[in-house]
């Protein structure tokens, strides 16, 4: 089943797990780490701040979704994204 | 845990003085002259409104900074404060997209601050341009030196 066409409000858990699948995948096409967790550090992945750009906005088009820059000081893992895709 | 805040010129003065020596000797030009913070000018900034001191820490451990002037521009002294960066550091190995988290932050408080424009350099020899490209900053000057 695709993401899109899982209703996250109907089926939150669904879509989490999912979403967090996804997560891993775009993670793993945009950095060196192959295997993360919602525990994860972003500063553990092995990419530079260009690199880490390009992964930020590769997330936020997959998803769908605006990361405001006020946020970037809170995300500190894997499952602080998570938290923006809920 | 990286944590990224304001802090006071005086919180962040006792602990920089290592990363302070690193980043000198990592980037620092004029490494004959005594590298000496004016930490009393510094104050005097802050208490003014003045000056914005942003920290990186991992758990209570300074591993960066990023410091600025936050003041009307002398061209533009009628016109909303500029944010112009002093310097910023980042311990080497805190460098993977810290960087990108700190310079959001400070575009976030110099907004906050009523700021319009910001400043921000690199040098030469360490050159950030696409990295600063990438944040929506554009190349507007060249700087020159000569020691005389």
């Amino acid at each position: 089943m695709k993401l899109e066409e899982i209703d996250k409000k109907q089926f939150p858990a669904h879509y989490a797990m999912h979403a967090m699948q996804r997560l891993e995948q775009v993670i793993a096409d945009n950095s060196p780490c192959k295997q993360v967790t919602p525990e994860t550090r972003l500063d553990s992945l092995g990419v530079d701040s260009l690199e880490f750009l390009a992964l930020m906005l590769e997330v936020q088009k997959t998803f769908n979704i605006t990361i405001p820059d006020a946020e970037y000081a809170s995300l500190n893992t894997v499952g602080d994204i998570m938290r923006h895709l809920a | 845990m990286i944590k990224i805040q304001v802090e006071t010129v005086d919180s962040w003065f006792k602990d920089a003085i290592p990363l302070i020596y690193a980043h000198w000797q990592e980037l620092g030009l004029d490494i004959d002259l005594e590298g000496c913070i004016d930490i009393e000018k510094l104050r005097t900034l802050e208490v003014a409104g003045l000056w914005a001191t942003i920290t990186v820490r991992e758990d209570e451990k300074l591993v960066g900074y990023l410091v600025a002037l936050v003041s009307p521009h002398l061209h533009y002294s009628t016109s909303p404060p500029m944010f112009i960066v002093d310097m910023y550091y980042l311990m080497p190995e805190h460098r993977n997209g810290n960087g990108v988290r700190l310079w959001k932050f400070a575009e976030v408080l110099a907004k906050q601050r009523g700021c319009i424009k910001m400043y921000a350099s690199c040098k030469v020899h360490k050159d950030h341009s696409r990295f600063f490209d990438a944040l929506g900053f554009r190349l507007s000057d060249y700087a020159f030196v000569k020691r005389i």
